[in-house]
């Protein structure tokens, strides 16, 4: 698969996993939305999420793993980092 | 063991003999009954003495129960009749029969004898009237040992264990407490503790699950016409402190007990430090979990304190930086002399000489390497964020549970079923020392002021915490010295804190 195909592909489920956490549809969620602000994203859905992903991706990240989260974007960019070197 | 049909029949028909003899008609709810079968399971217990209220009614009436009551069943028929109370009160009897048959060797058999226990149970309880109860407090277990511990059986990781735990019921216990005194008035109330049978990590890992187990307990309590709903654990933080149950249940008043939490934490930490000779003033402050709820309370409770520095800690993931810059730009707008430092790692905690913890992990975060020799740590999360093990290690410090209350000696508690010896959980430790948790207090403290309203829901908030916390007075409830893990903190440990860190 391409990169470009790759990283649409993360988006995809990115946004599925996110608008399944915080109960809104997926249209509401664009690349730009603040995850906080935009999202009303709490502590317990943020625990969510990394559970989500550490099981889907078969991971074992930590916090400090994602650095200068904000957007969703920043979510796909820091992950699709760590599963090129995982 | 489970109960034989017939022992339940006997038992009914003892239960209805005895309350039409002493004139009961009337209960708070059907969980009341289980007092009156207490009379009958184990009349001379001090159980009964010391947690019945019928036994008093039918001391004083001179009449000697043991007549009425002599029996050889098993003492494990009040919870199983708890048990079976749970779903009834539900409707969801066909799911409980077939969760519990699951477990049996003859499912068949099971099914058809508990089909009867329900019908049997069900006529039973349309014999009294309920006058309904003040107030209900929502809570889970903090991991599985604890459930095993209270349904009595092990669970193993297999599909079996899961579908318990997917289709479990809460396990309730009904608790009244008397002779809550202030000059002018002499208090009494009564409530349902609903112990959602998860534990803090099904509940964080799974949102379907959460939902639909506390919207299971939050209907058992408007069921039983509780007016004020508390919310221990995780139980506050999983509703948006509330929010998310407001709407649903109208006939309900709910309060996150949050905001009480953070005064209390305060004040526990006023009181270790006034023990061992210190104050606030000057203090190096560490808060982890400074993103949440009760952490970003208890920072903007510390404001006014003397305190010389702050530092904000929270490993949440994702949103952790964003919340902390939030929260450190709101301390400064409010006191710009204090030194207030923020970080997504544990590294800089060991700077602090008091360490507050209010986290969402469902394990130990806190370690030693974390903690300055002499430091004061207060705990509050549930399940625990330091481990039995550091304690151990680190007898130079205090960990001191940070929602921990005493009652007044005077106050007189009835609870109408026996606690398992789970440490830590708020009903146990009340039949021990009368001691709860400060969330569980909160709805105490608003149902004697006769609360009225959804006000106390959504985040700590500091000004509520310091109305809640004269309120808390006002009925003589004080924060307690209470280890982690253990009992109260003891004069010889604070002599040898003292020695130690002069």
């Amino acid at each position: 698969m391409s990169k470009i195909k790759e990283r649409n592909k993360l988006i995809k489920e990115i946004k599925e996993i996110l608008a399944e956490i915080i109960d809104i549809h997926e249209n509401e969620i664009s690349m730009d939305s603040d995850l906080i602000n935009d999202l009303g994203m709490d502590s317990i859905n943020a625990v969510e999420l990394s559970y989500e992903l550490n099981e889907r991706y078969g991971l074992d990240i930590a916090g400090q793993d994602f650095k200068d989260i904000n957007r969703v974007e920043d979510i796909v960019e820091n992950l699709n980092k760590i599963l090129h070197k995982y | 063991m489970n109960t034989s049909l017939k022992d339940l029949k006997n038992l009914i028909k003892k239960s209805e003999r005895l309350s039409k003899l002493y004139n009961i008609k009337e209960l708070k709810s059907p969980f009341s009954i289980i007092h009156i079968i207490s009379l009958i399971v184990e009349p001379h217990s001090e159980f009964n003495k010391n947690f019945n209220p019928f036994y008093f009614k039918l001391k004083e009436q001179n009449k000697d129960i043991i007549t009425q009551c002599n029996s050889s069943f098993q003492i494990n028929i009040k919870d199983e009749f708890s048990n079976i109370l749970v779903p009834i009160m539900l409707n969801e009897e066909d799911n409980y029969i077939n969760l519990i048959s699951t477990f049996a060797n003859n499912a068949h058999s099971e099914k058809k004898i508990l089909r009867e226990k329900i019908n049997l149970t069900k006529k039973f309880i349309s014999y009294y009237k309920y006058t309904g109860l003040d107030f209900a407090h929502i809570a889970h277990y903090g991991n599985t040992q604890d459930i095993e511990k209270e349904v009595g059986f092990i669970f193993s990781n297999n599909k079996k264990g899961n579908d318990y735990f997917n289709n479990s019921y809460p396990v309730v216990y009904e608790i009244e407490f008397k002779n809550f005194n202030t000059e002018k008035e002499n208090r009494s109330i009564a409530g349902a503790i609903i112990l959602i049978s998860n534990t803090a990590a099904q509940l964080i890992k799974n949102k379907k699950l959460r939902n639909r187990k506390i919207n299971q307990a939050a209907k058992l309590a408007s069921t039983m016409n509780c007016k004020v709903i508390g919310m221990g654990g995780l139980i506050g933080s999983f509703t948006d402190g509330g929010k998310k149950l407001v709407n649903k249940y109208r006939n309900m008043y709910f309060t996150s007990g949050h905001s009480f939490t953070i005064a209390n934490i305060r004040e526990i930490a006023r009181k270790i430090l006034n023990k061992v000779g210190l104050d606030f003033l000057g203090l190096k402050v560490a808060i982890i979990g400074a993103a949440g709820s009760i952490g970003s309370g208890c920072a903007k409770l510390l404001l006014k304190e003397k305190i010389e520095s702050l530092y904000l800690f929270d490993t949440t993931f994702f949103i952790a930086q964003k919340k902390l810059d939030e929260l450190k730009n709101y301390l400064l707008q409010q006191r710009d002399d204090m030194d207030i430092l923020t970080f997504t790692d544990l590294k800089n905690v060991k700077k602090a000489d008091l360490v507050i913890v209010a986290t969402n992990s469902i394990e130990p975060i806190v370690f030693t390497e974390h903690i300055k020799k002499d430091a004061i740590i207060i705990d509050d999360s549930y399940p625990k964020n330091v481990s039995k093990k550091l304690i151990k290690l680190r007898n130079d410090t205090f960990f001191l549970e940070g929602g921990a209350t005493q009652l007044p000696e005077n106050v007189n508690i009835y609870i109408n079923r026996k606690m398992k010896p789970i440490k830590g959980s708020p009903i146990y430790r009340l039949t021990q020392n009368k001691q709860l948790y400060g969330c569980i207090s909160e709805v105490i403290v608003l149902t004697l002021d006769n609360y009225n309203g959804n006000y106390y829901i959504g985040k700590a908030d500091p000004v509520t915490a310091e109305k809640l916390y004269k309120k808390s007075q006002k009925w003589g409830i004080k924060p307690a010295l209470v280890e982690c893990y253990g009992g109260n903190i003891s004069k010889r440990r604070i002599k040898v804190f003292k020695g130690a860190s002069e």
